[in-house]
């Protein structure tokens, strides 16, 4: 039995765990079990499974699991426009990088060196200072911050395959840079790419709940795991469920897209250099 | 070497610059003229010119920036619209919080990682690790921040064992400025330590693999013995080089973390400047961050190619 | 006849004010003699100030700190709202309530210039001036000249008798100043009080220390720390750990349960002017409409509000005025929780389903709590509102200044701060002539009975008109450390008045 074939089982866990989340914030956009943002206060409080509500109610009245489902919300959007931003910005500089070399890779390098002492949560609050704080300019600000990690991988890895044989063989066929890059370079990294794409995915998950936590991120009164952390501090002795659920809940999508990381490249190509995932 | 000490420090400056252009472009878009804050709704349009023309504002951006980086290269950070105050006075102050804090949570995390990642990777594929492993995973995909709320509720609230928050002045106790920072660095470290074992981890199976290790098998060493006598230093290179690239991350994690324990650092005093729309305030601490780090990462990159012998000569 | 009579009781009124002292214990001291002298106390509070010149900016913060304990004007407000002598020992006026003479202690500031009628005309003087900016010179507007008479003597004179004139210059408008040291209002300010300024941590803490040469009793304590911690969880820890003596301002009340007396605190649960309101936009259609208006009122429900907000800590209110004014007249039940009237009226209105307000909310939690309320409540009856957080900078400057809103929520706790019904300029946008006109004639009117009814008048009218949403009366939450006597029950004025405060070290 060849191991390489087996599918790793961290893959199958990350992607059950993905899978679950994506599908929460697809159903929670037309049904919940109550309406999230319907502050009942005759209701407030409730402790889990009183009046039909599984995890209870916090301390507007709001169904607790309805508001924890929606939260999914946010966090797939964040994650898919974040690491977009930084992909669509950051592979075309590494590819860049990579194929011209010289003083313009020394350039793209340098540059995301500097990019690199811009950690997520400071990009992203210096951005709210300017202009304002939203769920867009938390997603824009990480989406940049992670362009360097997107352009470092793609150079590593695209320097590798630009000394393989086929790439050789083109441009002595005369083949220009850009279709080389887009028809023998891309599709050989896109594992790698893949794979920092779900680190990527994971870091921006976490930058945005601590950016909500911090107040600089989503706005009340859309549903956010960080923001409802913040506001469930002042309960802690008296309702600690409303601190731990949307915990669980962060910690779980950050663990199943970990999962599905390091299955995937335990699958694909396991010493693939991977920026943050050692 | 000396010509590689010289360039990199060139590139050291260039970056440095680069990333204060960034820092006044991006703020430069910042709401709220500092004249209209200060002499509020009564003022008069004259008024207004004045302070402008007083505070240096009715210039072009370029020479605002011009003006603002000359002072900071003398190290004059500039005094704040909005209290008056010196910037460079009050980050220089809680510097002394946050470089504490941010050490503290480092050591930790190192502490950690070491023996963490070695006892992995020498049980590797076997129940260490993957207990490890999975510990590891865990403690990535935790916030630091919740980890934080989670040991104030269960440490300071339930236990009363340490203080939840707050900050005991340097010169008033120091054991006790010590015990506000355990906590928060415990958060950090939780998160950094997962990481931090985790390349060790790797960066021991690497050296493991490495063929003087097997030559010293050969010889008769315990695989214990060839890696503690051999490979921990080789070990070691990978690893301080990724000290630095995180340390921008552990500063990301103690500006949240100083939020949550409410302390005195740079991290609340960023938040609290971007509230009260305090320009100078924000760029310069943005600023200072950015270049501890880009400092950090300058040397480690000189210490790295000091202790890699088979990069020194080939400089 | 009766008008005599009024005048005559008045004079008496102001008599005994006058000889009263000025003194209110509220808490009373446990064995009855005199309460201890010295100590220190560190104060939790909430919101520190920017700058410390009380005559540049209207922030309360500022206010808390330096009004009565640094700076003190002719008279002041006791814990009941009263005026009462302060660097003026006693005051005559006319008949036709135009000129007012105040008779001055003795007195020097903490820059060690005496205090003399010339400081008096000089500090009215700096506000009433053509260029000045200070932020409550409008309330002095009925002033026509101040006029030093001798070193002890000043004498004021109003254009016509105003009702509020003592009760405003003994607030922050009314601070008297020390010409000599005037440069330094914004960075260490001196004043006449029983405590001077003596050292500032930006970020963290004001710190002022016992002035011994005080004209009065002086300050019990010896030092007074204002430490700065926004988080209501910081705050309470603060108070448990020993961090802090007192939590002058409790913004999270779900958190009061953990202060029990055997644990060795009191709770405090006062008055304050503080009428938290839903701001409305009068001059943006569809909130041009007064039915719109009542049937948002009609969708909120106050109490739930309370309950859910502020842990039920909270009076409910019916119009901009509180129970502890003279003239309040209770119309809490006037525009009752009525989703289905609401509904009716919108419909009426034409406007069933198709309005959609945003709702920008400044940084206080009872405004953020609130505000996710009120956006549930209105989207019960059809109305759809989008909730905009916003800091007070940006509030100061785009919603109270220049009306770019259709709903704020917001607390104003000025005292006697719906005079601003009057101004069609306001942030509300109300402009209501009659309602102008009563409002001009109270405060001309010498006989408290026909004042208190024309008051009564507007209060009636501003709520008919449904000019805001009256939420709730923010109370006056505080918690202290067993052995402090003499705290404020309420907070009448904006300061955090430490003279006759004391504490009795922990045993």
């Amino acid at each position: 039995m060849n191991r390489r074939r087996r599918v790793p089982p961290t893959l199958i866990a990350g992607a059950v765990v993905v899978a679950l989340v994506v599908v929460a914030a697809l159903v929670s956009l037309v049904w919940t079990p109550f309406d999230p943002r319907l502050a009942d206060t005759a209701s407030r409080l409730l402790g889990p499974g009183v009046e039909g509500h599984l995890l209870g109610t916090d301390q507007y009245g709001r169904d607790l699991l309805s508001v924890v489902l929606a939260g999914s919300q946010v966090i797939v959007i964040v994650g898919v426009l974040a690491v977009g931003i930084a992909a669509v910005l950051g592979i075309p500089l590494g590819a860049l990088a990579a194929v011209r070399g010289g003083w313009v890779g020394e350039l793209v390098m340098r540059g995301s060196d500097v990019m690199y002492a811009f950690p997520a949560v400071l990009m992203a609050l210096m951005l709210s200072a300017a202009y304002g704080s939203s769920t867009t300019t938390a997603m824009v600000a990480i989406g940049i911050a992670y362009v360097p990690v997107f352009a470092r991988v793609t150079r590593a890895a695209s320097l590798q395959v630009l000394t393989r044989d086929y790439v050789l063989a083109a441009r002595a066929y005369g083949r220009r840079s850009p279709y080389i890059v887009v028809r023998h370079v891309l599709p050989n990294i896109s594992s790698v790419l893949i794979v920092q794409a779900t680190v990527a995915f994971a870091l921006a998950v976490l930058a945005e709940a601590a950016l909500s936590y911090l107040g600089v991120g989503t706005q009340p009164p859309t549903p956010s795991w960080g923001r409802m952390l913040k506001d469930s501090q002042t309960f802690l002795d008296s309702a600690p469920r409303l601190a731990l659920w949307p915990g669980l809940a962060i910690a779980a999508v950050v663990l199943g897209l970990n999962l599905l990381g390091d299955g995937l490249r335990d699958r694909y190509d396991p010493h693939a250099h991977i920026e943050g995932r050692p | 070497m000396a010509l590689f000490v010289l360039r990199r420090f060139a590139i050291l400056i260039a970056s440095v610059f680069a990333a204060s252009v960034l820092v006044f472009v991006v703020l430069a878009a910042l709401p709220g003229d500092a004249a209209e804050v200060q002499l509020g709704d009564q003022a008069t349009p004259e008024a207004l010119a004045a302070l402008r023309h007083e505070l240096g504002l009715d210039v072009p951006l370029v020479v605002q920036y011009g003006r603002w980086m000359g002072g900071v290269v003398r190290g004059d950070l500039g005094t704040s619209y909005v209290s008056s105050l010196p910037v460079g006075a009050q980050i220089r102050d809680r510097l002394f919080v946050t470089g504490p804090l941010a050490l503290f949570g480092m050591t930790l995390a190192v502490l950690i990682a070491a023996p963490a990642g070695v006892y992995s990777a020498a049980h590797h594929r076997r129940l260490g690790d993957a207990v490890v492993s999975a510990l590891t995973q865990l403690g990535m995909a935790v916030p630091a921040f919740w980890a934080g709320i989670m040991l104030i509720t269960l440490v300071s609230v339930k236990l009363h064992w340490l203080p939840a928050g707050g900050f005991v002045p340097w010169g008033q106790d120091v054991g006790g400025a010590l015990r506000s920072l355990v906590l928060p660095a415990v958060s950090i470290a939780l998160v950094q330590g997962a990481i931090l074992t985790r390349y060790v981890r790797s960066a021991v199976l690497d050296v493991l693999r490495e063929d003087y290790i097997r030559t010293a098998r050969a010889r008769g060493r315990t695989r214990t013995g060839a890696l503690v006598r051999h490979g921990l230093r080789n070990a070691a290179i990978p690893v301080v080089t990724v000290l630095g690239l995180q340390l921008s991350f552990l500063i990301a994690g103690a500006v949240v973390v100083e939020n949550v324990f409410f302390l005195p650092g740079l991290g609340r005093m960023l938040l609290r400047a971007i509230g009260d729309r305090d320009l100078l305030l924000v760029q310069g601490t943005v600023l200072m961050l950015t270049v501890v780090v880009l400092v950090v990462n300058f040397l480690v990159d000189l210490a790295y190619h000091y202790l890699d012998p088979r990069l020194r000569t080939a400089t | 006849m009766r008008r005599s009579v009024t005048t005559v009781l008045l004079v008496f009124a102001v008599l005994a004010a006058a000889c009263s002292g000025g003194e209110v214990s509220p808490t009373a001291s446990p064995t009855g003699s005199e309460p201890p002298a010295g100590g220190r106390i560190v104060v939790g509070a909430t919101l520190e100030p920017t700058t410390l010149d009380i005559t540049a900016a209207a922030a309360a913060a500022i206010g808390e700190v330096f009004l009565y304990n640094v700076q003190e004007g002719l008279v002041k407000l006791d814990d009941n709202g009263h005026v009462q002598p302060l660097l003026a020992e006693r005051w005559d006026r006319s008949a036709d309530g135009r000129a007012y003479t105040f008779h001055l202690r003795e007195a020097t500031f903490h820059d060690g210039s005496d205090f003399t009628a010339d400081d008096v005309v000089y500090s009215f003087e700096r506000v009433l001036d053509e260029d000045s900016t200070h932020p409550f010179k409008a309330q002095l507007a009925k002033v026509e000249s101040v006029t030093a008479v001798d070193d002890r003597t000043v004498e004021i004179r109003l254009t016509e008798f105003s009702n509020d004139f003592l009760f405003s210059i003994a607030q922050a408008v009314g601070v008297i100043l020390s010409e000599e040291s005037i440069g330094q209002r914004e960075t260490s300010p001196v004043g006449t009080g029983p405590f001077q300024f003596d050292s500032r941590i930006p970020g963290d803490s004001i710190t002022l220390a016992r002035y011994d040469d005080h004209w009065g009793r002086g300050a019990l304590l010896d030092e007074v720390v204002f430490k700065y911690i926004d988080d209501p969880n910081a705050l309470s820890n603060a108070l448990l750990d020993g961090q802090v003596d007192v939590i002058s301002r409790i913004t999270a009340p779900e958190g009061l349960g953990q202060f029990t007396q055997e644990a060795g605190f009191t709770v405090i649960d006062g008055l304050t002017n503080g009428e938290i309101i839903l701001a409305m936009n009068n001059a943006r259609p569809p909130l041009d409409d007064v039915r719109v208006r009542q049937a948002i009122t009609h969708a909120i429900d106050r109490q739930g509000i309370v309950d859910a907000a502020y842990a039920g800590y909270g009076e409910l209110i019916g119009s901009h005025v509180p129970p502890q004014d003279p003239w309040y007249v209770d119309l809490t039940d006037a525009v009752p929780y009525d989703p289905a009237r609401a509904r009716e009226l919108l419909a009426e209105a034409g406007h069933a389903d198709d309005i959609t307000l945003a709702l920008r909310l400044p940084p206080p939690s009872y405004a953020r709590r609130s505000g996710e309320l009120i956006a549930s409540q209105l989207g019960e009856v059809g109305i759809t509102v989008t909730i905009e957080p916003v800091e007070f900078p940006v509030w100061l400057e785009e919603v109270f200044n220049a009306d770019q809103y259709d709903l704020t929520v917001i607390s104003h706790v000025e005292p006697h701060d719906f005079v601003q019904y009057g101004n069609a300029e306001y942030y509300w946008n109300y402009d209501s002539p009659e309602v102008r006109e009563w409002l001009a004639n109270a405060d001309r009117e010498l006989d408290i009975g026909r004042r208190n009814e024309l008051y009564a008048q507007v209060q009636q009218r501003i709520t008919e008109d449904a000019v805001n949403v009256w939420l709730f009366l923010l109370p006056n939450l505080a918690v202290l450390r067993e052995g402090i006597d003499g705290y404020q029950h309420n907070r009448i004025s904006t300061s955090l008045d430490m003279t006759a405060v004391s504490i009795t070290p922990r045993s």
